[in-house]
């Protein structure tokens, strides 16, 4: 970004050297100010690995860009990544340098999510900033990363569940107790969260509103406005206004990302429908995940695979295990038995062409 | 674009550069402003010294005990062996050579309270002369120029001059707080002016009433605490465990066992989510998170963040002082209110 600036403006050696020292200058006191923390997510994005137990972060290409010296990492997220050293918690940059100083206070974390990351400070969860300032205490027994700027918690009795906003306000529900707790999807999507009465779900809007009714034995989230409801023994499709949108007719059926939308409907295989419910790839794996960034994850027998949003194999069933694409990589895994007899699951990356960017290693 | 125009309009972005980055040196400088006024003790190597605010020692450690003035205060109380003295840490002189048992702080008043030999507790001014003679059993601070003061079991209250200015017939006494001090008599709890005037007796039960700020006093009652307005009504209604005198504009409150925060319209500013905590004091109060002990802000109560300590003081005059280890290697430190060490635990 500075080198182009700099190449496409027509000036002299002299002024050059001035523009250079600001830009430096600039850039060295933002660092303080904690600005400038915006980064571009998918160009230079970077993907923790595991050389001799220890994490580093390789880029696209499989380059080693951070040094392995991390106990464990997570993923970038929002141009900051959570690492351990040292036995304490802290959120780097894409320098590898400390941002977000835990003073040891982080018992666990998780990634940051729409400007927000929770933290657990003894026993007890709550939310920074990317400033790394709290702005939620820890005063909840769990909580979700927020989504649509909600939060689904746990109170710190233990008695009640309820959605918080990102000022940490309780927002008061039409329903006495939501039935939902920390193990289901609470996530907000297309405005809407499941909730359940009864062992029978419903959705919520942002309000906390029921605003479709309790009525269906199993749901699914959201997405591409569309939700997966189970009406008597088969699954159907509806609209966030609650209408079906495509009949009870699947035996098994998943949320739809990019357009589609993993199901059974007439064998013992999962195929993939559209948004019109037209089967675009035919009924044939035995499992399969959803798309992300144009490419699915599909089982054959004990092997993954990666496919194409034609249907087409991109990366053939070989792998033990195969994550979701996530910036341009997707994670794969290898179990490797030990001298002991120990199992050991070692990872590494395939790039979008299903190349090996980075060899299963520990 | 000629070098000219270039350079002006380099300045411009130097410049604004420079009015951004200074925000951060503002508020360096009023922070030293307000705690460059006197020395602070710190433990080293098992005795007590003072540093400054750049942390150069100042009073070579040979203390037993030491602790920070109070209030406006500059009179530090030391302890050598079994006695307290005072030192000044301004001059760094010893003002006060340890002789006492037992002292207070300094008030804004200029007095300390002090316990003799034989356990008598009386008053003393800044240059060491006592100021009231040693004959009472207890003693609290001076409050509105009265000190409430305890005769075997009962209560009554003297000026500076030592001299009772309400009889001692109380059964208790608190301290004076916008002229008014809460009290019980035979007949109850009420509030006195300074002439030991009954002004306000609750109409109804109560079981004990605090000390006044900002117009409200906590009350309690068999079903729990509210707050009491200065005609005597129930400004904020009885509906907590506890609750504390205002301190800042916020009073701690405590509902299900959790202590949060209301402010003077009894609105809760902090849920109740700390296991204890401590008034307001600085902009910061102490907040306490299972077994440790961290800091919240006034304006939005929300957690400094820092490393857990397992003991704090509050804020005065911009620092804390804080304890890290354990209970049998404790390491003493000062955290200013950005929650970076200006003195890193020691012991």
């Amino acid at each position: 970004m500075v080198s182009s600036k700099v190449n496409s403006a027509a000036m002299g050696r002299f002024q050059l050297l001035w523009i250079l020292l600001l830009i430096f200058g600039f850039i060295g006191s933002c660092d303080e100010l904690g600005i400038g923390n915006e980064k571009d997510s998918n160009n230079n994005a970077l993907f923790p690995v595991k050389v001799n137990n220890q994490y580093g972060f390789i880029d696209q290409t499989g380059r080693m860009v951070i040094e392995p010296k991390f106990q464990f990492a997570y993923a970038f997220s929002e141009g900051l990544a959570a690492v351990r050293f040292s036995n304490r918690w802290h959120f780097i940059d894409d320098e590898g340098d400390i941002e977000i100083d835990g003073m040891g206070s982080f018992q666990e974390l998780r990634s940051f999510k729409n400007g927000l990351a929770p933290i657990r400070i003894q026993g007890r969860w709550g939310f920074i900033n990317t400033r790394g300032e709290v702005v939620i205490n820890p005063r909840f027994r769990s909580v979700t990363s927020f989504s649509e700027d909600r939060s689904f918690v746990r109170s710190l009795d233990f008695r009640n569940w309820f959605y918080i906003n990102k000022e940490g306000v309780e927002l008061k529900a039409d329903l006495a107790a939501n039935g939902m707790d920390e193990h289901e999807n609470t996530d907000f999507k297309n405005g809407r969260a499941l909730v359940k009465d009864q062992n029978m779900y419903g959705y919520l809007n942002d309000k906390i509103e029921t605003v479709i009714p309790i009525n269906y034995a199993d749901a699914k989230v959201f997405s591409d406005n569309l939700a997966a409801v189970k009406i008597s023994d088969r699954w159907a499709y509806i609209s966030t206004d609650g209408s079906i949108a495509l009949n009870p007719q699947y035996i098994a059926a998943d949320v739809f990302s990019q357009g589609m939308a993993a199901v059974r409907q007439a064998s013992n295989s999962f195929g993939y429908i559209n948004t019109d419910g037209k089967m675009v790839i035919s009924e044939q794996f035995d499992e399969a995940m959803t798309f992300s960034e144009d490419r699915a994850v599909v089982r054959l027998n004990d092997r993954y695979g990666v496919i194409d949003k034609t249907g087409n194999w991109i990366v053939e069933p070989t792998y033990e295990q195969i994550d979701s694409y996530e910036n341009g990589l997707a994670k794969i895994y290898r179990t490797i038995v030990l001298e002991n007899q120990n199992t050991d699951i070692w990872f590494g990356y395939i790039n979008r062409e299903g190349k090996i960017v980075w060899v299963p290693s520990n | 674009m000629t070098i000219n125009r270039l350079f002006f309009q380099l300045s411009l972005i130097c410049l604004a550069v420079l009015l951004v980055s200074c925000e951060l040196f503002e508020t360096n400088e009023n922070e030293s402003e307000k705690t460059q006024q006197s020395l602070i003790p710190v433990l080293l190597n098992g005795k007590w010294g003072f540093i400054d605010q750049s942390g150069a020692m100042k009073i070579v450690p040979r203390f037993d005990e030491a602790i920070a003035p109070t209030a406006n205060s500059l009179m530090a109380a030391v302890r050598i062996g079994s006695l307290w003295g005072f030192i000044d840490t301004k001059t760094e002189e010893m003002v006060i050579s340890p002789t006492y048992p037992q002292v207070s702080n300094f008030t804004e008043d200029g007095l300390a309270a002090f316990r003799n030999d034989s356990g008598k507790w009386g008053f003393i001014n800044q240059q060491g002369t006592v100021t009231v003679e040693p004959t009472y059993d207890f003693v609290k601070n001076f409050n509105d120029g009265l000190a409430a003061v305890r005769v075997q079991s009962l209560w009554g209250y003297i000026d500076f001059s030592g001299k009772l200015a309400i009889p001692v017939n109380l059964n208790t006494a608190n301290n004076f707080s916008d002229g008014l001090a809460s009290i019980e008599d035979d007949n109850g709890w009420a509030f006195i002016n300074k002439n030991g005037t009954v002004t306000l007796r609750p109409s109804f039960t109560v079981q004990f009433l605090g000390d006044f700020n900002a117009g409200l006093a906590p009350v309690q009652t068999n079903e729990g605490w509210g707050y009491l307005n200065t005609e005597g009504a129930l400004e904020i209604p009885i509906q907590y465990e506890e609750a504390a005198t205002f301190s800042e504009k916020r009073a701690r409150i405590t509902l299900d066992n959790f202590v949060g925060f209301i402010n003077t319209k009894g609105e809760v500013l902090v849920q109740p989510q700390f296991d204890d905590a401590y008034d307001f004091n600085d902009g910061f109060a102490a907040v306490e998170i299972g077994n440790s002990w961290y800091f919240i802000n006034q304006k939005q109560g929300q957690l400094l963040l820092t490393q857990s300590f397992i003991e704090v003081k509050s804020f005065n005059k911009g620092l804390a002082m804080v304890t890290i280890g354990s209970e049998n290697d404790r390491r003493i430190g000062y955290i200013n209110q950005e929650g970076a060490y200006v003195w890193f635990p020691a012991k």
